[in-house]
């Protein structure tokens, strides 16, 4: 168990519903999907699709000379946290200490896919395509635009990537390595993923329904979460904001299958009940459930079971925001991990948008609507390809372990 | 890491080309005629039931056969709910990834490769392991350049310390195909001289590293928990190189090793051997020879340096496969063969060996390794 307090103290935000943590909330309240046809990619097979895309351009607001797509995204979002942290005021010993942990899956896929297709099609090859391609570009661009030199690493496992870095980031501060990290997750739309989800036929393209009775699948989005996470200490000494403390995170492996998780929702519940304990709380303690809830009938399946497992016949309140973005697979832990530290701090849950009507064989049903609560202590799952799984208990400051 | 906490090896496997490096010819995806060394993954054939193994990659595979190896002493029957995979890769599956974007390219998207899709993500690799070994504990998949087996490692000694598995099962895996090679030779990355690798070595004009693949896994555990071991790894660190960390070669090297040997309570003065990731880039060649003086210096005498790049190739986790030949020095008392041994000779049985890279991206590790 970790013995420090790691809490919050910046948070930045990109999705399909524009830039920045006002308009995120604002939109979640107004119940606004941000789904739109496909424009950023040039599909002939999934051009009529419906997908959670980023509309402005990321290059006129990342600042950033060169990069991929998730470089851009990354930094952007980043850039709306590292202001809202103040961590300019930051001696500059102290800057270059800050740490960088982000997961993500896609890399430079965008770019990397122009690259083949020039190469297959034209016999071209633009070598500089292929400059960002690695999985840790946006990792580094985010350290090289802030000059932050301390710990660094990138995390991929599927879509509980930004999930696993923002726990990860919790470990490095726990174990002194830092005592503030940038963390969180970025990914951008690729015809790899969307192909690749459509040829496993659980790609919803015309806007998820998590766990509706009709529910078709996944809608593929993109964006980028960050967070800066910080020793409890360190933030209380230089005054900063405290949203809310991580107060606990969990691991698990389902190591059923590659793409479907145990069915009998284990795996998750493993996860859950691990990140309460390590928060040193209890399942009656926790008040409200960010689901992965992607709206593929087995994700939502295990999930429904596990969260009931977690509290039995006093279920707690639990909702999907994918319907409002999407799945932003490496950035979805981190998105909504945001979403759920702005739910705690507004004192609402959001509702589950995209279902109309609930899987009658579920012992419970999602949040229909918004539903204002007296907040504490939330969880907020991630579930990836391969049977990765990590839920974290986020706390309103002051709720969190002492 | 804070404090010493060492990490028992009950068990590792490796994985490396056999023979020297091939030529490849100028294609449709290399610019010009390069060297790259191949692994020969048939040689893996047997350790997973075929009908799996056929269905994988050539990462996949070789991660799945060092895995195999590592824990083929060891009856984990019972306890794979306490066994968790931390697994490093810097490229992942290249070739399911390409197989499924050719044939998604040529095809304008008609019959996509949904198998493709699936191994093609990073952490495929780490779930086939806890499939098929299998391994239900955590899983882990880090993807930082020449930093991820070495934060594979760093999560290895966490999960251990904390009590949250019994095991680690921590492996280092990559592969290259032709369009990865072309890129990075038109990038500048690889060179594409046919002249085989040489690092460190003199007089034949070597100018660039070749790439490579491979991959080495370790079982490790808490040593109060294992009846033998093989060696222990007792420290390990990695970061990225900046203004703070000096701004030399000499003075990176001797902070991030001292750091290192402090986590381990020990003194470089110890240590027997040293293995470097050295690859034949000239200038990086250059900072390993200043490195190299300043720690015998730090040491007050001549350390014995060892290099290994030139029978696996450059690659982003060839870190594992330094380690691999770190245990297996101590294991036998001796530099392991595959060692390149630049001047004079351990003085006696080698029972702790330092791991050093410097790479390329701007990023530096350490790790020791005692008996």
């Amino acid at each position: 168990m970790n013995e420090k307090r790691v809490v919050v103290t910046g948070m930045g935000v990109v999705s399909a519903l524009g830039s920045g943590l006002d308009g995120l909330w604002k939109a979640i309240r107004e119940e606004r999907s941000g789904f739109r046809p496909l424009s950023v990619l040039d599909s002939p097979r999934c051009g009529d699709t419906v997908v959670g895309e980023v509309t402005d351009d990321p290059t006129e607001h990342s600042g950033l000379e060169a990069g991929s797509r998730s470089d851009h995204l990354a930094v952007w979002a980043a850039r709306e946290a590292v202001a809202d942290a103040n961590l300019d005021a930051l001696e500059d010993e102290s800057r270059m200490n800050i740490g960088v942990v982000i997961g993500g899956c896609t890399g430079g896929m965008h770019e990397t896919e122009r690259y083949y297709r020039q190469l297959l099609r034209q016999g071209r090859m633009d070598f500089d395509l292929m400059r960002f391609d690695e999985c840790s570009g946006p990792t580094r661009a985010i350290a090289n635009t802030f000059g932050f030199y301390g710990v660094q690493t990138t995390v991929s496992t599927a879509c509980s990537s930004g999930a696993l870095a923002i726990a990860m980031a919790r470990e490095y501060i726990n174990e002194g390595e830092a005592d503030v990290v940038v963390c969180g997750g970025v990914d951008s739309l690729t015809l790899l993923t969307l192909n690749g989800f459509s040829s496993l036929l659980i790609h919803d393209g015309t806007g998820c329904k998590p766990f509706d009775a009709h529910r078709r699948g996944m809608t593929l989005g993109e964006g980028a979460g960050m967070l800066v996470v910080e020793d409890f200490e360190h933030a209380v000494n230089r005054g900063a904001r405290i949203y809310a403390e991580i107060a606990g995170a969990g691991h698990s492996c389902d190591a059923h299958h590659v793409t479907a998780p145990a069915p009998d929702g284990s795996g998750i519940r493993a996860a859950m009940a691990r990140a309460v304990e390590d928060a040193r709380l209890t399942p009656a303690d926790i008040q409200y459930v960010n689901a992965h809830g992607t709206g593929t009938r087995e994700n939502d399946d295990a999930e429904i079971k596990a969260v009931y497992a977690l509290r039995g016949d006093n279920p707690v309140p639990l909702s999907s925001t994918k319907g409002y973005f999407g799945h932003t697979l490496g950035a979805s832990g981190a998105i909504e991990a945001i979403v759920t530290i702005l739910a705690l701090q507004h004192q609402e849950a959001p509702r589950n948008l995209g279902m109309d009507t609930v899987d009658p064989v579920f012992p419970f049903s999602p949040l229909e609507r918004t539903t204002p609560l007296g907040l504490k202590a939330a969880l907020s799952n991630s579930v990836g390809f391969g049977g990765n799984n990590c839920s974290l208990v986020l706390t309103t400051a002051g709720n969190g372990r002492s | 890491m804070n404090g010493a906490f060492e990490m028992a090896v009950v068990g590792y496997g490796m994985m490396i080309p056999s023979g020297p490096a091939e030529v490849l010819e100028a294609s449709e995806y290399l610019p010009e005629p390069c060297l790259a060394y191949r692994c020969d993954i048939a040689k893996g054939n047997g350790y997973v039931p075929q009908r799996a193994y056929r269905r994988l990659g050539r990462a996949q595979r070789m991660a799945i056969v060092t895995s195999e190896l590592a824990i083929e002493n060891i009856d984990l029957t019972d306890r794979a709910e306490r066994v968790a995979v931390c697994l490093g890769t810097g490229m992942g599956e290249l070739g399911q990834t390409y197989r499924f974007l050719e044939n998604m390219i040529r095809n304008d998207e008609a019959h996509p490769m949904p198998a493709c899709f699936v191994n093609s993500v990073h952490n495929a690799l780490a779930a086939q392991i806890a499939i098929l070994l299998p391994c239900k504990g955590e899983n882990h998949t880090f993807v930082h350049g020449a930093t991820s087996f070495e934060t594979a490692l760093w999560q290895a000694r966490q999960i251990l310390k904390q009590g949250r598995a019994e095991y680690v099962l921590a492996c280092g895996a990559d592969e290259w195909i032709d369009g990865f090679v072309g890129a990075r030779v038109g990038l500048g990355k690889f060179r594409s001289v046919p002249v085989p690798m040489d690092p460190m070595g003199a007089g034949n004009g070597a100018a660039g590293p070749v790439p490579g693949e491979g991959s080495a896994a370790f079982l490790l555990g808490r040593p109060e928990s294992c009846t033998s071991r093989f060696a222990a790894i007792r420290a390990v660190r990695a970061r990225q190189r900046n203004p703070l960390n000096g701004g030399n070669a000499a003075d990176s090297a001797v902070d991030i090793v001292d750091k290192t040997m402090q986590n381990a309570n020990r003194s470089l003065a110890d240590v027997d051997l040293v293995i470097l990731g050295a690859n034949g880039d000239p200038e990086l060649d250059d900072e390993y020879r200043e490195a190299c003086s300043a720690l015998n210096a730090h040491a007050k005498r001549p350390l014995v340096y060892g290099v290994f790049k030139h029978v696996c190739g450059e690659f982003a986790t060839a870190f594992a496969v330094a380690v691999a030949l770190a245990v297996h020095s101590i294991e036998s008392g001796g530099a392991a063969d595959n060692l390149c041994i630049l001047e004079g000779a351990p003085s006696g049985p080698v029972e702790s060996v330092l791991v050093y890279n410097r790479s390329a991206d701007g990023s530096e590790s350490a790790c020791l390794v005692a008996k």
